[in-house]
């Protein structure tokens, strides 16, 4: 079998929640071990928020949880508690990554700060994931991706000009731009460690990381003060560029056309000819200025249709039109995705057989994969203690006496 | 050193792939761009420096090419497909954003590149991925946000679904395909083997769906756009003196529940007394309509007295996952931002002024990103990389002549 490229790579894994689990979860995915460092006493929220199997709450039963947490191993100790700081320090001296997304000072507290850490292996790659940074008069507030959405503009930038801030709906920055440059980041020092023999603290605000993705917004201000405001599904660069209601409940269809070549194709395979002459839509500049009127004109020839009907007859004459696809869409009727095998099915020994996504990016030689699903809360306690940290029977004994894992 | 020092990437993205080539210039892999003779296509997306129309002051295309190099090349001519072969030579990571098929169709293909260079790495950025029945269909960032099923979940339940703003699906593929391509990098100098990386646009979005596919699956629900009503009583947005906050003191902010019940006290709002008790503990109950409006009345007695900025740091100072719904001028006077002198100005020669950057996404404590170099003028290496590959200045001018550069 092909080795997989973090195959060897130990990474002692604070993080919880949101963005972090999802960063070291593409290390698991491509050969790393990731040991996941768990408290029973105070759980990571997301394993106690829904959905769960079969709607019963547990510790093990939480969907939100499993899907960030592939190919890991749970390591469950009351980290409150001096002897469990020192076998936690055993175990970094033996890891090559340790992660957290704590508010600064947390690891500092228990004695796990960088400084302390280098101590106890020189070159240790520390990656911290505070909501705003180490540093500054808010560094101590706390937030989830959806507070941060608000903070950060997405609130503000995405929705109805004369409607509230509503933002994307999700904690969109926990799924994307943070998980991805906390990835980039450690994968990139762990080359530079393995190039120069030198590791690093690495700090990832998370605001600081997310505010990459609303950049032209920043920048307009910044250097036109001009101020940008959510302006639902227009754009300067397309027009048609909308979601049109179709066929069914709640079925809708975009559809986008960027120049006068596609505006010209839309028409004919659309049959919408008489547009042509229309005097609102002639040029593209108008075509955006007018776009409101050009949606309910639109949307009265996508809403006896399906949205499948639309796009496969649209990208046939080679027009930009796609299905507003539910997660229900994506993993029962899209064909694509089946052909792409994104979602599959991992059989979990509390959840039974559920769902998970493949990673979004695959690599011809090394393809990254989803050997386990998400650990019980720890399942690998002993095995951590006895094949990592390499405590002999008695001693793991000694630690069980003391109560540390729980 | 710099962290991505002595990397050499070929950079032959536009809209859907530049943030990823971008990520590892700003670490100082060496990228050099390879623009059609028209130019990069973002070249014309604006908004543009002081509203000034030109192919060199997008601040589109400034913001997603900073520190890399640009020559312009055809590729699609027997001759500029045979410098790009020489190029591959020395360079070794090639990063795309062409339908499936375009590369090959030219003899640049995976397969054609491994044979001039067996370290290659293809890093193929595209709407659906290199395969399966829509590879080919046509897409805009619209697409992939509603083709992923991120765009279902936005908007007000009154509207049709509502895009995420910024091109979230070109930011998506591109970060997701960073990872990859670092994957792939990572393994070579193990193993000393390029690789061909496939990401999908439509997938990247995929993983940005929180807990809705697992909903579909574990409970048999749907989750749909829920607009400004969404979630339950203390989660989500609320009116305040002088716009809006965000709170989360419900669902995974659960356990500040009592701390806001606190603060209402102290601030003197008699109606305290009515978020006490067990119904409040029960997740029907603060889901309904009723207690929702409930909660929304007396929780916001509060914050129609204060201003966001306010309420944010007394909020916060209760320990409560609060904060403001900030525009971007809020932003750039962010007191945070600000003292971790987050912006970057970054000196633009032909400007002859400051353009304003958004600053690191990450901060590393031996090898610090940094906005070095403006983006490139449209092929103003081309000279240089054309002569260190042994073509003189006569040579040049025909290549230029034939329509080649």
């Amino acid at each position: 079998m092909v080795k997989l490229p973090l195959e060897g790579i130990l990474v002692a894994d604070f993080t919880w929640v949101g963005a972090g689990p999802y960063s070291t979860k593409m290390l698991a995915d491509f050969g790393a071990e990731v040991i996941k460092i768990e408290s029973g006493v105070r759980p990571d929220a997301l394993r106690l928020n829904p959905p769960f199997k079969d709607k019963k709450k547990g510790l093990n039963r939480s969907g939100y949880f499993s899907n960030r947490n592939t190919n890991k191993k749970s390591f469950q100790i009351d980290m409150s508690k001096e002897k469990s700081r020192e076998l936690i320090k055993r175990l970094i001296a033996k890891a090559d990554v340790v992660t957290n997304s704590f508010t600064p000072n947390t690891m500092e507290k228990w004695g796990l700060g960088y400084e302390e850490l280098r101590k106890i292996k020189e070159d240790i790659i520390f990656l911290c994931m505070p909501m705003q940074g180490t540093t500054g008069p808010h560094k101590d507030f706390k937030g989830f991706g959806a507070t941060m959405n608000a903070l950060i503009g997405f609130n503000h930038l995405t929705g109805l000009p004369d409607r509230e801030a509503i933002g994307t709906g999700t904690n969109y920055p926990d799924h994307v731009p943070n998980p991805c440059h906390s990835a980039f980041a450690v994968l990139s020092a762990l080359r530079h460690r393995n190039k120069t023999g030198k590791g690093q603290f690495i700090e990832v605000a998370q605001t600081e990381s997310a505010i990459s993705t609303i950049a032209m917004a920043i920048m307009d201000m910044a250097n036109n003060n001009h101020m940008q405001i959510r302006a639902g599904n227009w754009v300067s660069y397309a027009a048609p560029h909308d979601a049109y209601p179709c066929k069914g409940d709640d079925k809708w269809c975009v559809i986008s056309c960027k120049n006068d070549e596609e505006w010209e194709k839309f028409i004919k395979a659309s049959g919408l000819v008489h547009l042509e002459n229309d005097k609102r839509f002639q040029y593209f500049h108008n075509r955006v200025k007018y776009s409101q009127e050009l949606s309910e004109i639109i949307s009265e020839w996508t809403k006896n249709k399906t949205p499948e009907e639309v796009m496969h007859l649209l990208q046939k004459n080679d027009v930009t039109a796609a299905i507003v696809q539910s997660a229900a869409d994506l993993i029962d009727n899209d064909p694509h995705m089946k052909f792409r095998n994104h979602f599959v099915k991992l059989d979990h020994p509390e959840m039974g057989e559920s769902i998970y996504n493949n990673p979004p990016f695959k690599l011809s030689k090394t393809p990254g994969s989803l050997r386990k699903p998400a650990p019980l809360l720890g399942h690998d306690t002993e095995y951590v203690c006895k094949n990592i940290i390499g405590l002999n029977d008695d001693e793991y004994e000694i630690y069980i006496e003391e109560g540390i894992f729980q | 050193m710099e962290l991505l020092e002595g990397l050499k990437i070929l950079d032959l993205t536009t809209e859907m792939g530049s943030y990823c080539t971008k990520m590892f210039a700003d670490l100082g892999a060496e990228v050099l761009k390879v623009e059609p003779l028209e130019g990069d296509s973002t070249r014309s997306m604006g908004p543009f420096f002081h509203n000034q129309v030109s192919e060199e002051t997008s601040l589109y295309y400034f913001f997603m090419n900073t520190n890399k190099k640009s020559m312009t090349l055809n590729i699609t001519n027997k001759t500029g497909q045979q410098i790009f072969k020489e190029l591959i030579r020395k360079y070794d990571i090639v990063v795309e954003n062409f339908t499936p098929g375009f590369l090959d169709s030219l003899g640049l293909g995976y397969d054609d590149l491994r044979e001039i260079n067996p370290r290659i790495i293809l890093t193929s950025i595209t709407s659906f991925g290199q395969n399966g029945p829509y590879s080919k269909y046509k897409a805009t960032d619209l697409v992939g946000v509603a083709m992923g099923g991120l765009m279902y979940l936005g908007g007000y339940p009154d509207t049709p679904p509502l895009r995420p703003y910024g091109n979230q699906g070109y930011y998506a593929a591109s970060l997701y395909g960073a990872v990859g391509t670092m994957m792939a990098i990572y393994n070579r100098d193990l193993y000393e083997t390029g690789q061909h990386v496939d990401v999908s646009m439509q997938e990247s979005i995929a993983l940005a769906l929180e807990n809705s596919a697992q909903f579909y699956d574990l409970e048999g629900v749907i989750r749909k756009r829920v607009g400004a009503k969404g979630g339950q009583a203390g989660w989500g947005l609320y009116p305040c003196k002088d716009g809006e906050i965000f709170i989360v003191a419900a669902g995974l902010g659960g356990q500040s529940w009592n701390k806001l019940v606190n603060w209402l006290k102290i601030n003197g709002i008699e109606e305290w007394t009515r978020l006490e008790g067990d119904k409040w503990d029960q997740p029907e109950y603060r889901s309904s309509d009723e207690g929702k409006e409930e909660f929304f009345e007396i929780f916001t007695k509060l914050t129609m007295k204060k201003t966001k900025l306010e309420l944010y740091e007394e909020g916060q100072r209760n320990d409560i996952a609060i904060c403001p719904v900030n525009d971007p001028e809020d932003l750039i006077n962010n007191p945070q931002l600000k003292e971790r002198e987050f912006f970057v100005e970054l000196y633009h020669e032909n400007l002859k002024d400051y353009v304003i950057y958004p600053g690191a996404p990450y901060r590393f404590s031996e090898t610090p990103w940094a906005l070095k170099n403006q983006p490139p003028f449209k092929g103003e290496y081309t000279s240089q990389v054309l002569s260190d590959l042994g073509y003189s200045v006569e040579d040049i001018k025909l290549l230029k002549e034939g329509g080649v550069i």
